[in-house]
């Protein structure tokens, strides 16, 4: 691979070009180019790159697919998690919280810590949501406030179910899935959960303004089940007037477990 | 506000592709990686705010580059050259972090990696201050940083040559 041998970096170059140098730094630039020639070259070759790349990826059509696919990547694939309320699970996961020891998420795959909990055998899987404080992070006990902007990250823990859809539901009626991705008009199946402790999704989740509540729920199962399945009992709980307490409508053999924020 | 994606592709897009090109010396690779780049953006949003797009732009590529290579090295490919294959494999610096930090990274906090820091330094050529500035660090954490990385991989090569450039 060829390496930069000038002066002025690749980067510096490039944000020379999109006009992004503090003056002092870009005068810089522009006397450098005065005296080299290969700079002026280099240069030159951003502009040509420039328009033959818009021309080959038109920028309409790669919003459209980097769109699509950041739907489809959040919770991956090949892992699920079965669900119970935090408030069950609070005590334990709180222990966890404080004694656990994190696994670094390799190319951002979702990250497991191994705590004092992760060792219990048995029992329900859960679901745990953490916000991210100034200082810290703090982990939301069901019915916990809730305000536009906050920045969560949703966890689970599988225990004894091997398949999981973790999806939530605001106070305007939006499903969002987080695990996996998207429904897929209902097509996608349920992810096999991550049994060996607890785990975090590979991303956060930052509230929006919708008004009232925001609710996750974990839908767990021994067996695959269709998201769509999911889906259907979601959106009709979005139409009731009691759709922040009231629990989904699921076929026998699903196990749901919720959280549920109030929104400020 | 959503982050319009088409408007930061169609600026910052031939940038990416370009970082990813050179990382990766292959067509559809660079492509999938250019995509991934603004999808993790996508998912930070914030972050955006924080920093010169560009330069966060940059690092993201890199970094998503290694984890391209590092990836193929595990099959048994190699993309790109040799001191990147050996930066995108040797151990991140991170790895041993406290449980704090991995929260801080899911959450989308995290700096610029080792393994980006590196590439910058010992590949793109740029300076420690150049790679400080880049990556929101100070001179002497680049430096600690790029110290650790090396101790780690001398000691993981103790059957071969150095990984690193010294």
């Amino acid at each position: 691979m060829e390496r930069d041998t000038g002066k002025v970096s690749d980067l510096r170059l490039e944000q020379f070009s999109l006009g992004e140098l503090a003056p002092g730094k870009a005068e810089e630039i522009r006397r450098e180019l005065e005296t080299d020639a290969s700079l002026r070259s280099r240069l030159s070759e951003i502009g040509r790159s420039d328009a033959a790349v818009r021309g080959a990826h038109e920028p309409a059509a790669m919003g459209r697919a980097i769109r699509e696919r950041g739907k489809r990547l959040p919770g991956g694939s090949g892992w699920r998690r079965r669900a119970r309320p935090l408030y069950l699970a609070a005590p334990v996961l709180a222990m966890g919280l404080l004694a656990l020891t994190f696994l670094i998420a390799r190319d951002g795959g979702p990250v497991r810590m191994e705590s004092a909990a992760t060792r219990l055998k048995g029992g329900a899987a859960h679901l745990a949501v953490f916000r991210r404080m100034a200082d810290g992070v703090e982990e939301l006990k069901d019915r916990s406030a809730a305000r536009r902007g906050d920045v969560l990250q949703i966890g689970y823990q599988a225990a004894e179910d091997a398949y999981g859809i973790i999806v939530s539901l605001d106070g305007r009626g939006t499903v969002t899935f987080h695990m996996p991705g998207t429904a897929a008009g209902g097509m996608e199946k349920s992810p096999a959960l991550d049994r060996r402790g607890e785990v975090l999704l590979s991303f956060a989740y930052e509230l929006d303004d919708a008004p009232s509540f925001e609710r996750f729920f974990l839908v767990s199962s021994a067996a695959p089940f269709d998201a769509g399945t999911v889906e259907r009992a979601v959106r009709d709980l979005a139409v009731r007037t009691d759709a922040s307490t009231a629990a989904l409508a699921l076929p026998k053999g699903l196990r749901q477990s919720s959280l549920l924020l109030r929104k400020e | 506000m959503a982050l319009d994606v088409e408007a930061l592709y169609r600026k910052y897009g031939p940038m990416v592709l370009r970082r990813c090109r050179k990382l990766l010396c292959e067509e559809e690779a660079a492509l999938d990686a250019m995509q991934e780049t603004f999808v993790r953006c996508l998912k930070n949003q914030r972050k955006l705010d924080e920093r010169a797009p560009s330069s966060l732009l940059y690092c993201i590529a890199t970094n998503v580059c290694l984890n391209v290579i590092r990836a193929q090295r595990r099959r048994g490919r190699t993309l790109g050259d040799e001191v990147l294959a050996e930066i995108a494999s040797a151990e991140d610096v991170e790895g041993a972090a406290l449980a704090r930090t991995a929260l801080d990274g899911i959450f989308g906090r995290e700096r610029p990696s080792t393994r980006t820091i590196a590439v910058l330094h010992y590949v793109d050529g740029m300076t420690l201050e150049e790679v400080a500035e880049h990556a929101g660090l100070s001179v002497s954490g680049v430096r600690k940083r790029l110290r650790t990385l090396r101790t780690r991989a001398l000691a993981a090569a103790s059957d071969g040559p150095p990984a690193l450039p010294r």
